[in-house]
């Protein structure tokens, strides 16, 4: 049953984190990704606070260094989170996905070795899955691991790896079948980013300074003890990951509350506004409800262990042009003030002309809007005979 | 005169290879913008400036400034292009507003020759702004002054934005005593309107540039990327983008010539409204077939994007702008119309 308000205790909860953030952070931060790298230390601080406070892996089981809290908690964070600028920095991706595949499909030793870690927010994980000319295509990756001797070795290169310069492990699918083996010769490794072979250069973006990065792999050796799952199996596993990443950033949480900035910040305005203007700003209001129970919807299924592709790809294109949707009502409102960086006593410290940069990329990060779209419809056509 | 149009431009084009770099340098360059002298000199020499000192003057200068706009040109161009030749003065280091909202911005007071208040989003025909073009109130009457951007009691803020392509300024004035009163009542409000046109139609002018390169650079992209061992413009999800990008650039390309060609205020507003909202939305479409590629420094796709957005925010909204074509056509039926808010 979808709970809108989730109840009185994800009340309390939601208090106490907005709590949490206003009194660690500054009023005018916007994230770890900045070219202050104090930004970064303070969310490395915080994500460990929160871990102090069984709040980082909230629903993770106990023996992984969990809270056993419910997925509707770890929702609540999720929200809380992206909403106030992501202050748990470059976390999400360990304890959202990194970790629950590892508890899924890791060895003993995996999870001995890299769950401990994510629980206490010391870790932090990139992912590299897209290649310069495997983008949409994911499943035609190229880079490739060799079996030599007892163990492999990994050559190729990976794009828009986020996080991949700040973090001290990747997730790096490798195709092990054949060049043509298409999504049956993937598999996936857990390797260290300061092993030999490995180059990691940014990429200067739209999105701000360190969110985006390209890895070279040159002859990266990794045991067979580092993969995770069975060889050429690692598609099944990247399936999952992406259903998650897909809901992963309750992008729609932001959204609401920069809805909600800006009908203060243009306090006395609304009433030079036309009605036009203030239905413009409620329906961006309405898809933004609609986001976030599409999302509850996914988190449900994926609680039940169900398969959530459609569902997770419907979540993620409602969240997506949400965003966009927010971007445009706020610049029809503030007009060129919110195109304003926060070095020009901009709105609300920058966060508008943040907003519209970051949801610029929404429709083509963690697949391309047009790729959602091919997922749902073989749900929803099947493949219909041409003719 | 087609053939004429055609061949300047041809020229302009020429000028632009030669002295201004191209976009895909231009985005990787990271120092931005680039310096404007070697264009301002040749744009000179070629009395670019100086167009409207002949019949269907700006007709001419109207497809330099779509140029420059598709190159990512300077603002000193447009300004000086754009809106210099209706300006009463000198022009020489003037700067004016390209982003006053008269609903939010209060407009300046002057009294006793001395003015005090705020103009944003001011853009010069030149490296330094000497002076701003301030439409000011002196006791309820409308005037036009220049005042002096370094003097006493003023000061001149950079405004750093989403389009790092393009410098704007801020300035805030406290009591600044006046250079000079170019005009006051009528001719006050109808030198406001003659710059206010042409800020909308430089706008719209600029952002068409904008949206053909963006269409140009999106088209050439489709045909080389491939992805599932096929070019993405063979899909068509990606085919149907192009299209849609091709239809907003020719519609907003009749209304901008439209504009040009009739000078009224009404057809102005429409190209502005119209062909802003274009660019924007086919810089959006071309980042969306781009991919991860057009967000990058590598790529001036991003760059594209921001331009067309800050201009269709500036210059007035197309709400507003829309809201006053609707406004005069429906003065148009007489009185018996109620204002909004009233019921009859």
């Amino acid at each position: 049953m979808l709970d809108f308000t989730m109840g009185e205790s994800a009340a309390e909860l939601r208090g106490r984190l907005r709590r949490m953030v206003a009194e660690f952070f500054p009023a005018d931060f916007l994230g770890a990704f900045t070219d202050d790298p104090a930004d970064l230390a303070m969310t490395q601080q915080f994500s460990r606070k929160l871990a102090g406070e069984g709040l980082l892996t909230v629903a993770w089981p106990r023996e992984f260094g969990g809270s056993d809290g419910s997925v509707w908690e770890q929702t609540v964070v999720r929200e809380e989170m992206w909403a106030h600028h992501e202050p748990r920095g470059p976390q999400y991706m360990g304890l959202n996905w990194v970790g629950p595949a590892i508890m899924a499909y890791g060895t003993a030793e995996q999870k001995a070795l890299h769950l401990p870690p994510i629980a206490t927010g010391d870790a932090i994980w990139c992912q590299g899955f897209s290649e310069p000319e495997s983008g949409s295509d994911l499943a035609s990756l190229q880079t490739r691991a060799t079996r030599v001797g007892d163990h492999w070795e990994i050559t190729g290169q990976k794009i828009w790896t986020s996080y991949a310069g700040m973090a001290g492990w990747c997730v790096l699918a490798a195709r092990t079948g054949p060049k043509d083996s298409g999504r049956r010769g993937i598999s996936l490794f857990l390797i260290p980013m300061d092993r030999e072979g490995i180059t990691v250069r940014p990429v200067r973006a739209m999105l701000g300074p360190h969110h985006l990065n390209e890895c070279f792999f040159d002859s990266v050796v990794a045991t067979d003890g580092e993969m995770l799952g069975e060889v050429d199996a690692g598609w099944g596993v990247m399936r999952t990951a992406l259903a998650h990443e897909r809901v992963g950033i309750a992008r729609y949480a932001r959204c609401e509350r920069l809805l909600w900035l800006l009908r203060d910040v243009l306090r006395h305005e609304w009433t030079d506004h036309d009605e036009g203007v203030r239905n413009d700003w409620a329906s961006a209001l309405v898809q933004v409800r609609v986001a976030r129970l599409l999302a509850y919807r996914v988190v449900e299924r994926q609680e039940g262990n169900q398969m959530v592709d459609l569902e997770a790809s419907q979540a993620r294109i409602a969240a997506t042009t949400c965003d966009q949707q927010v971007a445009e009502v706020v610049s029809q409102l503030l007009g060129p003030r919110s195109l304003l960086g926060p070095a020009a006593g901009a709105p609300s410290h920058g966060a508008f002309e943040d907003h519209w940069r970051y949801a610029q990329a929404a429709t083509v990060a963690s697949g391309t809007i047009e790729i959602q779209r091919e997922i749902v419809s073989r749900e929803l056509l099947g493949r219909p005979a041409v003719g | 005169m087609t053939a004429e149009r055609a061949s300047f431009r041809q020229v302009v084009q020429r000028v632009l290879a030669d002295s201004w770099p191209p976009l895909a340098e231009y985005a990787s360059s990271g120092a931005l913008p680039p310096n404007a002298e070697r264009l301002r000199k040749v744009s000179r020499d070629l009395g670019w400036w100086d167009l409207e000192d002949e019949d269907d003057g700006f007709a001419f200068a109207s497809i330099a400034i779509q140029e420059l706009g598709g190159a990512l040109g300077p603002g000193e161009l447009l300004a000086g292009l754009c809106v210099n030749p209706v300006l009463p003065a000198d022009p020489g280091g003037v700067a004016c507003s390209w982003g006053s909202d008269p609903r939010r911005d209060a407009a300046p007071k002057l009294a006793d020759g001395r003015v005090s208040g705020e103009v944003s989003w001011c853009l010069a025909a030149a490296d330094d702004v000497e002076r701003v073009l301030v439409f000011a109130e002196d006791d309820g009457e409308p005037v036009a002054v220049l005042v002096r951007s370094q003097g006493e009691g003023a000061r001149l803020e950079e405004m750093s934005g989403s389009d790092p392509t393009r410098r704007f300024w801020r300035l805030v004035m406290d009591d600044a005593p006046l250079d000079e009163i170019l005009a006051r009542g009528d001719q006050a409000t109808d030198l406001r309107l003659a710059v206010e046109r042409r800020i909308s139609v430089g706008l719209a002018l600029d952002s068409l540039g904008i949206a053909k390169s963006a269409l140009a650079l999106s088209v050439a992209y489709a045909k080389i990327r491939e992805q599932f061992g096929a070019p993405i413009g063979s899909f068509q999800a990606i085919k149907h983008r192009c299209v849609d990008m091709f239809v907003l650039v020719e519609s907003a390309d009749v209304l901008v010539e439209a504009a040009v060609a009739s000078g009224d205020t009404q057809s102005g507003a429409m190209a502005k409204a119209a062909g802003c909202d274009a660019a924007a939305e086919v810089t959006r479409l071309a980042l969306q077939i781009h991919g991860g590629i057009g967000y990058t420094w590598e790529h001036p796709c991003h760059l594209l994007v921001r331009r067309a957005k800050l201009n269709q925010a500036l210059g007035g909204s197309a709400r507003s702008l829309r809201r006053a074509v609707a406004d005069g056509l429906l003065a148009a039926l007489g009185t018996d119309i109620p204002a909004r808010g009233e019921r009859r």
